[in-house]
């Protein structure tokens, strides 16, 4: 990259404020009370929202999962405070599931995380 | 302000710093290497020892993990300063107004690898913890340089970074001394615990630099405002458009912005009720905190922890 090529600093600045957006959500357990039966994700999994798409990201084990629609929705929604309760009822609240596949969707991914050791009780 | 430290834990925490500084001392000499291990409030290291014993982990390791994460915090404080361009810290000259720029980098890349060490006393799995930590640290940093001058920063996303530039070392003390505590920790979550505790004291910071004196803080006020850098009183602030504007025009030159602007700029700041706001964001992370700190094993220690916390979000300096 030639001098000519290199970005300015308002093009960096404002593609920060994008990533900084994206990686928002690290903070966000922090905010909530927690409950006594809440699910967390585990120490150093930090949850990001890329341009092509949500995944989790193991930052010791530098270990990248790509997150189908369904399990980006139920991790916004672990990270907002949701229990292993009411996470299914959050759920139904915000998308339309009258099939009950996203219901089974997220059991099962819920599970998965917890196989992986992602997600914690 | 008051502690639940003993003082004796302290002093053990300063002698351990400045026998390790003493290995190099010979090599670089004694004044430079005691810079590295400059006094200060020592509140990573308190929030260790505190956290250690709530958790029962054995006092040996407790002092590794204190040493650990005060080795790292100065050696990014040597950096910040070199970063910032600070003459005063503490209320002394900074070692690059005094040595230079280069000799302060240096020094803080000594005081890294003297972190590294103390990590490595403890397990390896905690040197390699550490030094993830000290990645995210960094990358919150270079965000925060980044974002120097932003107006279109979410609370949500500052405290993102927050959680990465100051929270990502407390949470990696809660991450290793969970490891080494001899209870099941089935409810607590330290590393959790660790990371509300930085994203606080980073918040408290923020507040500080705009409602105190040069006295209390050892330096000059206004210095996010001075250095175009985001805060959470900032953030809140931003949300007001004729605040915004204000700002955006400050900022916009390249100029260096003179006392008496960064004063005006201050108060109209405070007159938003942004700082207000912060301090409520504060207080929801301590709320957090008193929540997590329920669940550790050894109750009249995590008690002492509560009381330093509050203690730490109460300060004035």
């Amino acid at each position: 990259m030639s001098p000519q090529e290199f970005p300015s600093r308002d093009r960096i600045r404002r593609e920060m404020e994008e990533i900084s957006e994206r990686e928002s959500s690290d903070a966000a357990p922090c905010l909530n009370t927690r409950k006594e039966d809440a699910m967390k994700l585990a120490p150093f999994v930090k949850f990001r929202e890329e341009k092509f798409g949500a995944v989790l990201f193991e930052t010791r084990s530098e270990k990248v999962y790509t997150l189908s629609p369904t399990g980006a929705a139920v991790v916004r929604e672990l990270l907002a405070g949701a229990d292993g309760a009411d996470l299914i009822t959050r759920l139904k609240a915000k998308y339309d599931d009258k099939t009950g596949r996203m219901e089974s969707e997220a059991k099962a991914f819920v599970e998965g995380l917890k196989d992986k050791g992602l997600l914690t009780e | 302000m008051t502690t639940a430290t003993s003082a004796d834990s302290l002093s053990g925490i300063r002698s351990r710093l400045e026998s390790r500084a003493l290995r190099v001392s010979g090599r670089v000499g004694t004044e430079l290497a005691g810079l590295i291990a400059a006094n200060g409030k020592l509140l990573r290291a308190r929030f260790a020892l505190l956290l250690g014993e709530a958790l029962g982990v054995p006092e040996e390791a407790r002092e590794h993990a204190a040493c650990a994460i005060e080795w790292v915090h100065n050696a990014s404080l040597l950096h910040d300063d070199c970063v910032d361009e600070a003459t005063l810290r503490r209320g002394s000259p900074t070692p690059n107004a005094v040595f230079g720029r280069s000799v302060a980098l240096l020094l803080g890349d000594l005081a890294f690898s003297q972190g590294l060490e103390e990590a490595l006393e403890i397990s390896q799995e905690a040197a390699n913890a550490l030094v993830s930590a000290v990645r995210e640290m960094t990358i919150g940093e270079l965000q925060e340089e980044f974002l120097r001058g932003s107006t279109a920063i979410s609370k949500e996303a500052y405290l993102g970074v927050a959680s990465r530039k100051t929270g990502a070392l407390f949470e990696w003390c809660g991450q290793v001394l969970a490891s080494l505590s001899p209870h099941e920790l089935r409810e607590a979550d330290p590393a959790r615990l660790g990371l509300s505790a930085g994203i606080l004291l980073q918040a408290v910071d923020d507040i500080l630099d705009l409602s105190q004196s040069a006295e209390r803080l050892g330096k000059k006020p206004g210095q996010d405002i001075a250095q175009r850098q985001i805060s959470l009183p900032l953030v809140y602030a931003f949300e007001d458009s004729s605040v915004k504007a204000r700002f955006e025009k400050a900022w916009s030159s390249s100029r260096e912005i003179p006392d008496d602007e960064i004063d005006r700029l201050a108060r109209l700041v405070i007159d938003s009720g942004a700082v207000k706001k912060a301090r409520e964001t504060a207080s929801e992370l301590l709320a957090s905190i008193v929540a997590a700190a329920r669940a550790l094993p050894r109750r009249p220690a995590a008690s002492m922890l509560l009381s330093f916390i509050e203690a730490m979000a109460a300060r004035e300096f």
